[in-house]
């Protein structure tokens, strides 16, 4: 018979603030928005929040009363679905539901074949765009790299076009300003079938950012109106450094975001209503000896679950980080950061999870590592799955048959059960004289066999040949 | 003023909810009052029968009385002293330290990274390196000694850990002539039976086997032991699918009735004794027919059963630290970094087996290296987003304004130390500073400072006259033991 008043925690319950703290947050952004306000370098931004009600004085410098924000957050979706290219559902952001994907624009490379460090070049991204299309536990792709074959002026349209065509997941993008941006969209309308099919099916979701400390810039208003204009997804993000351009706290550095993120969201809903926009902000510090932005750090994972915790708190699907490092090479270092980013992600529940693969602080993509955090992926799986406690599951009768001193290799439930453990795909567990005839090989040696062997073996489903030639002409008129 | 505020002061980590431990722990109370436990020691089946249980042959069925008079007689918080009597560690639900296991077969040599059996020096390395590290609170050897007279390879272990560090030592014995030896040794440094008793600097390490069986030479010491007011670790483990069932659920049960078990034979046999449960519970990777450290289901189990021991007020002993990687590879950086993580979110108290390689087979001091900083990091976690008008800053914030920076801001000297965490083996250059230091992996910085520990590091003496006293003790030692053997 079921107990009365029984509450079951179906997998390990994990919080870093308190509701009272996670309002003391919300309403402490909500007075610096009043107090201290947002400067909005974006005419059309400034006329629109005139309108609804905000103060501007000294031309730019907008303060908002706390009903605009709180306005702006009511009328924000609380799920999104993104599809893949052929349009089936592919993620649904939403609740505590976590997926994983790269990270954008890295200069260099660590060459699988050869272990050098170097540029991107086009051939690179098609290889890592193969690898994540492979890859199960990545779930959408960012462009990877900065090709450096590639003119300059064309470097977002030409990645938004191989992303297209050499994956079949769903995109984050970037891009420089409107008229790319407008590209990027023309091209993914071109491969779903249409705008309309693109706006049903949401492939691709906008990445772009405020300038900290509590500054909108033109461009990147541009593209967030542009995006809510058409109805399609965006993440504005602010990316700011604790003890540079934000406070040394994660306090201070948490509604400094938080004031960035709303005043975005204020002027993205007054444009259109109810588009769909994903909270998130990337509260770094900088690490005061090196000057180098830390991705590695304990603190960087704090202030990202924080930060999931109160989009969760808000209703408003989440932006994550994880599987990446400060290391610069694919090292033991590299495997304790993803190691501990993944399971932070994990149990902090943001929806979408970038810059998996991100080495030197994001200067460096490693194959190995997105290799890497998709095995530890399925490993954070049985974490989450947590520990059913049932009478099922007790086995107290086969406890009792067993008795003191038995085992329990070959009893029934052994037999049923004992594939629910996780069996890794690239960690060991052979015996050593085993792990010797196998080669004797250490997990990088194995990450970067399994790179090899995907970007060689792994051939995406190919673009409709049509769909292939449009966006190849918006690539041309582009450069025209 | 703020009222019904409720914070957290450190992130909030749960496996179990409290029902779901009730529902453990009465089915644990219902195995250990129907199934029972297999007692091999005559004097413990005594005292459990004098306390109403019942006993059949070697079977000892416990009803649930006996076990929570056993939980509510154990100190709820005890404290292991340091030897000099300044450091220690307070052995409470919620408090965690980490220190290495005990008894590999093989050691990594630090001279030569060779992996060979253990030797005579090598757990004196492992005390003098935990010595050094910041993030190890206590001292296990990480290995059993190979070219000693074997059935005194525990008492020779403590001598060396004792002379190599001040911070708590954790023993473990083959039978009571050996938790005698480790006695005398203690007393040799501690002056007095009473300076042990009031500030203990050891804790008998004793284990369990699953399912549900305590042999005779783990209840002979730790009776003994609890006899003389030392405290004492009682472990065990549970690999589900093979010495336990093959559901995480079952596997705690296993688990928890034989350390709640033992708690209730060393409370009956003294009641107050220091007692840390501890459990391994493991999931069996059938493919191979070992535990497997390094699964994921093992720091899961080991968190929720941290849960348990709180709810319980039951100090416990969790692992961490430890890999299935036959070296110090990725593989050992990814399994020790989930098991520190989840060990330091559950607040087990005292976390062993930090520098395990290959199962429990590998002892290495660069795995407990490497470890220190997982735990430091980790420790930075733990401690949470402080939230309050001092930390939110809003002034600043205002003073600052859109545009400006904070570098220059007195606030942020002020704070930055408190607020964010420096690493010592992590590198966070940029890529020419690397390059020009020469390129290094964390391995090869790992490998460096254990260098450094090993040439710099010096442990706090031995009171005169200790070192004489402890070789007087284990000459006498070997003679008995040759005695035996003619």
């Amino acid at each position: 018979m079921k107990s009365g008043n029984s509450i079951a925690l179906q997998s390990p319950q994990f919080a870093i603030l308190s509701d009272t703290q996670l309002q003391d947050l919300h309403l402490a952004a909500l007075e610096v928005l009043r107090r201290t306000g947002i400067r909005f370098h974006h005419q059309e931004a400034l006329y629109l929040l005139k309108e609804a009600g905000a103060f501007i004085s000294d031309g730019n410098l907008v303060k908002f009363p706390a009903r605009m924000a709180e306005d702006a957050i009511a009328s924000t979706p609380g799920r999104i679905v993104m599809c893949d290219r052929d349009g089936q559902p592919a993620m649904f952001l939403e609740g505590t539901r976590v997926y994983f994907g790269t990270g954008s624009d890295c200069p260099n490379f660590l060459d699988p074949e050869t272990g050098a460090h170097r540029k991107f070049t086009q051939t690179d991204l098609i290889g890592g765009y193969r690898l994540c299309d492979a890859l199960p536990n990545i779930h959408f792709v960012m462009s990877l790299g900065i090709p450096s074959d590639v003119d300059p002026a064309l470097l977002y349209d030409t990645q938004m076009a191989l992303m297209l065509e050499h994956t079949t997941k769903p995109i984050v993008f970037v891009t420089n300003d409107r008229a790319s941006c407008q590209r990027a969209i023309d091209m993914a309308a071109a491969v779903a079938g249409g705008f309309e099919a693109l706006v049903e099916q949401q492939h691709i979701l906008l990445y772009s950012e405020p300038s900290s400390p509590l500054r909108q810039s033109e461009t990147a208003v541009d593209k967030l109106l542009l995006m809510a204009e058409c109805g399609l997804p965006v993440v504005h993000s602010p990316g700011s450094l604790m003890g540079g351009t934000a406070p040394i706290t994660m306090a201070g550095g948490l509604i400094m975001s938080l004031a960035e993120i709303l005043s975005g969201l204020v002027v993205h809903q007054l444009q259109r209503r109810g588009a769909p926009f994903v909270f998130g902000a990337g509260l770094h510090h900088m690490d005061m000896s090196a000057a180098q932005i830390c991705y590695g750090s304990p603190e960087f994972q704090l202030t990202k679950a924080a930060i999931a915790q109160l989009g969760h708190w808000y209703g408003i699907p989440t932006w994550g980080y994880a599987g990446c490092s400060d290391a610069k090479v694919m090292d033991e270092q590299a495997a304790v950061e993803a190691t501990l980013s993944v399971i932070m992600a994990r149990l902090s529940g943001a929806n979408l999870v970038h810059d998996v693969g991100y080495l030197e602080s994001g200067l460096t993509t490693s194959f190995e590592m997105i290799v890497l955090t998709d095995e530890l992926v399925t490993m954070t799986d049985h974490i989450m799955k947590g520990i059913e406690i049932s009478d099922d599951t007790l086995l107290a009768d086969e406890l009792h048959r067993v008795g003191p001193g038995g085992h329990f290799l070959d009893t029934e439930e052994t037999l049923n059960r004992f594939r629910d453990f996780w069996f890794p795909q690239l960690l060991d567990r052979k015996r050593r004289t085993q792990w010797l005839e196998a080669g004797g090989t250490t997990l990088g040696q194995r990450l970067n066999a399994r790179v090899k062997e995907i970007v060689k073996g792994h051939r995406p489903k190919p673009l409709d040949q049509e769909k292939k030639q449009k966006v190849q002409e918006i690539l041309s008129g582009a450069a025209g | 003023m703020d009222i019904n505020y409720h914070a957290h002061q450190t992130p909030q980590f749960r496996v179990l909810s409290d029902r779901q431990i009730e529902k453990v722990y009465r089915a644990t109370l219902e195995c250990l009052n129907r199934t029972g436990v297999n007692v091999l020691n005559a004097e413990a089946r005594g005292l459990l029968a004098g306390a109403g249980a019942r006993v059949e042959g070697v079977r000892v069925r416990i009803p649930p009385h006996v076990i929570q008079d056993a939980v509510a007689a154990n100190p709820r918080s005890f404290t292991l002293w340091e030897r000099d009597g300044n450091h220690r560690i307070q052995v409470v639900p919620d408090r965690v330290y980490f220190g290495p296991g005990p008894t590999c077969t093989y050691f990594v040599d630090p001279e030569t990274g060779e992996r060979r059996k253990v030797r005579r020096g090598d757990p004196g390395l492992t005390a003098r390196v935990c010595d050094g590290l910041d993030n190890i609170g206590y001292v296990m050897g990480l290995g059993l000694i190979d070219d000693v007279t074997h059935s005194l390879a525990p008492v020779y272990e403590f001598a060396e850990m004792i002379a190599n560090t001040g911070k708590p030592v954790l023993p473990w014995a083959y039978c009571v002539e050996n938790v005698s030896d480790i006695y005398q040794i203690a007393l040799a440094v501690a002056g007095s039976e009473d300076a042990i008793r009031r500030r203990p600097f050891f804790a008998l390490f004793s284990t369990f086997q699953a399912p549900l069986v305590h042999t005779d030479e783990d209840l002979a010491n730790v009776l003994w032991a609890a006899d003389h007011d030392v405290p004492i670790v009682y472990l065990g483990g549970g690999s589900a699918g093979a010495t336990a069932p093959v559901t995480g659920a079952g596997t705690l049960v296993i688990s928890l009735a034989g350390a709640l078990s033992g708690l209730a034979i060393i409370q009956l046999k003294k009641r107050g004794t220091q007692v840390c449960i501890g459990g391994v519970p493991q999931p069996m990777d059938l493919r191979t027919g070992r535990p497997a450290y390094g699964g994921p289901e093992m720091s899961l189990y080991s968190a929720a059963l941290s849960d348990i021991s709180r709810y319980l007020g039951l100090p416990f002993m969790g692992t961490a630290g430890a890999s299935e990687a036959k070296l110090l590879d990725l593989q050992a950086a990814i399994e020790s970094t989930v098991q520190v993580v989840l060990s330091g979110l559950s607040g087990a108290t005292l976390v062993h087996d930090v520098g395990f390689l290959d199962c429990a087979d590998i002892g290495s001091l660069e795995m407990l290296v490497m470890n220190d900083e997982i735990i430091a990091m980790t420790r930075r976690v733990m401690r949470g987003v402080e939230i309050s008008d001092d930390t939110l800053m809003l002034d600043l914030i205002d003073k600052v304004g859109p545009g400006g920076e904070f570098m220059s801001a007195k606030e942020t000297a002020r704070r930055c130390r408190d607020e964010i965490w420096v690493p010592t083996l992590m590198d966070r250059e940029p890529w020419e500073n690397w390059e020009a230091a020469g390129s290094q992996t964390m391995n090869d910085r790992v490998k460096a400072r254990l260098r450094e520990i090993l040439a710099t590091h010096e442990p706090p003496p031995l009171p005169e006259g200790a070192a004489e006293k402890i070789e007087a003790i284990l000459q006498a030692a070997e003679a008995r033991a040759g005695k035996d053997q003619t």
